[in-house]
């Protein structure tokens, strides 16, 4: 009987346990549905935007689904470690692919050289979904050999937030039709730096250093290979080092959003992503214009777009795909409530509603030339390069590594990552 | 010589008992063997794929390609590539942790257990406090701690007027490194260290205090050999643990000044899990080389700090 009843109590833990993992199936297998599944008539969309952005394209879905499309969209947010692993593991088993993936601009050459997406041209035939239709920039990143394998949705800059109190008090004229070089910034934090003022606040080295190196002439590739150690490149590092031995930018360890909007800061370069977060500062009205230019007669202005792109499934019919291009039509003209966040939209279509172009982002898309100064990079090898300047940029501004010796370590990892 | 028939019958009633003993019984099997299901799906089989990952080329996205040892040959060997370097200095700045870090995370929490284990006042309350930091998540830790070393926002500056950085030059910054972790994992040896000590013999301290031993003279040849499995214990287990430095660096340094406190895992961790296509394989092999390590330092504690009788 005692044998009986341990053999039965051993058998129940199994089952239990194996249960587990049955329920685990059962829940990839309800994912798999949703993505896959033609009878839910759903679009799974993967989106890495959390927080209150995640929430403002939540909102625009939601006005999406409001006008009873035949296939409804919704959306999955997740973090963007866990965004990556996932997207890894579900392409590689087959199994819950989403419809729909909404992926960094960068990220679209990488997933195609491994033969990854699906082109969108079928699809958009005929539609109104056309590299006319939207920013020239946004939508070149997503054509790849010909084909066009992702489609632009909203585009996340490098701006500049500036304080005009400061401005007219140390440097009247340092800002010319929204256009402030280098040399005026130094200008400003000679006499602004005696009160306790800095010139030029440095919230992410990277973004600065890929500005200023694409405006001195730099190219992040030549030849299909990561050009990270130029002369450029030293020229660039060199110019930060410069603005910071002189006491123009506050150290690493101070915050420099923070002090700008303490008013301590005169010119801040940050994302477009944090235009809500300033519009709440009270001492001051900042103002959103191009990152510092090397020469202010040839405007460049680095950003991203992000792209929608299709993993390859076999869940995924062509009455989908062709319904995903709708919502993607659709989205043309209506991202207001996405736009609030920030970013600006890619296609045109937004130039005419009157909401959008009174946000202060606009001034990128609403002038042709502002148009034609944005650049976007998809270099081979470019985001190693991105990770490679993250790590190093500060120990080259403060002088704990040489600009030289560094670059040159970049350019290796960079070299090595690629080989493999 | 003959066998006696005693011997005999004894041998012959003993064969059913021992084909008896190795029966198996379903009760232990039934308490180990959800844990071991457990253990074989979430530890085994992950532990043996990575071992085979650090065998091949794999992006996480398409299949891994094998490439025998040529990951450990361009780690270990190639100076002309990063991994190489990038493990070097990681597996150098670790090492630094573990060797300045261990002695710390014993010695201390034994000092506080002997200490307490004498009983003064609020030492219920005092024990609690230590403990307290073991709770918290490493995260909650590092961001408290990178505001109390901060200068803009911390007391070194605004009361105390050192205007260096710590968080940002050697030696302060491997030197707060340290000393967080210390205050973070004190709880955990010290609560090992005051069950040991209250295990240790009564009556061998009064005897000794009979003979007149002083306190060191109890601490040293009494209480210390007292516990020295639990010394070994911790010993060993907090030097695995800190081998797996990771939070730490990341969240209070970065890394810098220039890499000086990368340690290993954050490479590992970036080379599979950062910007661009990941290199599984590479980080795969690392992690391996990383483990080797682990049990080469582990093994040669247990043999000197083994029970030599």
């Amino acid at each position: 009987m005692k044998k009986w009843f341990s053999s039965l109590a051993l058998l129940l833990t199994l089952c239990l346990a194996l249960a587990g993992c049955g329920s685990n199936n059962s829940s990839n297998g309800s994912s798999k549905s949703n993505s896959g599944d033609d009878g839910n008539k759903v679009i799974t969309l993967w989106s890495s935007t959390t927080g209150p952005d995640g929430q403002k394209i939540q909102k625009t879905i939601d006005q999406y689904n409001a006008t009873n499309p035949e296939y409804k969209v919704k959306l999955v947010t997740m973090q963007g470690t866990t965004f990556n692993s996932k997207l890894a593991s579900v392409t590689r088993s087959g199994q819950g692919v989403p419809d729909l993936a909404l992926i960094a601009s960068e990220s679209v050459s990488a997933y195609q050289s491994q033969g990854m997406l699906e082109p969108w041209d079928q699809y958009i035939k005929g539609t109104k979904v056309t590299a006319s239709n939207y920013l020239k920039e946004a939508w070149n990143v997503g054509t790849i050999g010909g084909q066009q394998y992702g489609l632009p949705s909203t585009m996340g800059t490098w701006v500049m937030y500036y304080n005009p109190d400061l401005v007219n008090k140390y440097c009247p004229g340092a800002v010319t039709n929204g256009v402030v070089t280098y040399s005026s910034i130094e200008k400003c934090g000679a006499t602004a730096k005696n009160d306790g003022i800095y010139s030029y606040g440095n919230a992410w080295g990277m973004q600065n250093f890929n500005n200023l190196y694409l405006q001195m002439g730099g190219h992040f590739s030549a030849n299909g290979k990561p050009t990270i150690d130029t002369p450029t490149a030293v020229k660039t590092m060199q110019e930060f080092k410069k603005i910071y031995d002189e006491g123009y930018m506050p150290k690493k360890d101070e915050n420099a959003d923070q002090l700008f909007e303490q008013g301590k800061i005169i010119f801040l370069p940050e994302g477009t992503w944090m235009l809500s977060e300033f519009q709440k500062i009270k001492g001051f009205k900042p103002v959103e214009t191009f990152t510092p230019q090397w020469d202010a007669s040839h405007i460049v202005q680095a950003s991203g777009a992000d792209q929608f792109v299709m993993f390859k499934s076999n869940a995924r019919t062509d009455v989908k795909a062709k319904a995903e291009v709708k919502f993607i039509q659709w989205l043309q003209g209506n991202q207001l409530t996405w736009v609030k966040s920030g970013a600006n939209p890619t296609a045109l279509a937004m130039l005419n509603n009157p909401d959008y172009t009174k946000m202060p982002q606009s001034f990128l898309i609403k002038d042709s030339s502002a148009r034609n100064a944005i650049k976007i990079i998809t270099d081979p090898g470019a985001s190693y390069s991105f990770s490679g300047i993250d790590g190093a940029f500060w120990d080259m501004v403060d002088g704990k590594a040489g600009i030289n010796s560094k670059l040159k370590e970049v350019q290796q990892t960079v070299n090595s990552q690629m080989g493999q | 010589m003959p066998h006696s028939h005693t011997e005999v019958e004894e041998k012959i009633q003993y064969k059913p008992k021992q084909s008896k003993k190795f029966k198996l019984n379903f009760w232990p099997a039934l308490f180990v063997g959800p844990h071991l299901i457990i253990f074989i799906i979430f530890f085994l089989i992950p532990s043996l794929y990575g071992i085979y990952i650090a065998f091949t080329k794999w992006n996480l996205f398409t299949n891994p390609q094998f490439v025998g040892f040529q990951n450990f040959h361009t780690i270990l060997f190639d100076s002309q590539s990063s991994f190489f370097s990038q493990f070097r200095n990681g597996l150098k700045n670790t090492f630094i942790f573990v060797v300045f870090s261990v002695p710390f995370c014993v010695i201390v929490p034994l000092l506080m257990a002997t200490g307490l284990s004498a009983k003064p006042k609020l030492h219920r309350l005092f024990q609690s406090i230590f403990y307290l930091p073991s709770l918290f998540a490493i995260s909650a830790v590092m961001i408290i701690w990178q505001f109390l070393l901060s200068l803009s926002y911390g007391p070194l500056k605004n009361y105390f007027h050192f205007n260096t950085d710590v968080l940002n030059n050697q030696p302060y910054a491997w030197i707060a490194i340290i000393l967080v972790t210390i205050w973070w994992s004190i709880g955990g040896n010290m609560v090992i260290y005051l069950a040991a000590i209250n295990g240790v013999s009564r009556e061998l301290l009064e005897a000794a205090d009979l003979d007149g031993a002083g306190l060191f003279t109890k601490f040293f040849k009494i209480t210390l050999p007292g516990i020295r499995y639990q010394i070994l214990f911790t010993t060993v287990m907090t030097t695995i643990a800190q081998f797996n430095i990771y939070g730490q660096p990341l969240m209070l340094t970065g890394g810098g000044p220039n890499e000086s406190t990368k340690v290993l895992l954050m490479y590992i961790q970036g080379n599979a899990f950062g910007q661009g296509v990941s290199i599984a394989g590479m980080s795969s092999a690392m992690a391996v080389l990383l483990g080797i390590c682990i049990m080469i330092v582990s093994a040669f504690q247990f043999i000197i700090l083994r029970d030599r009788d």
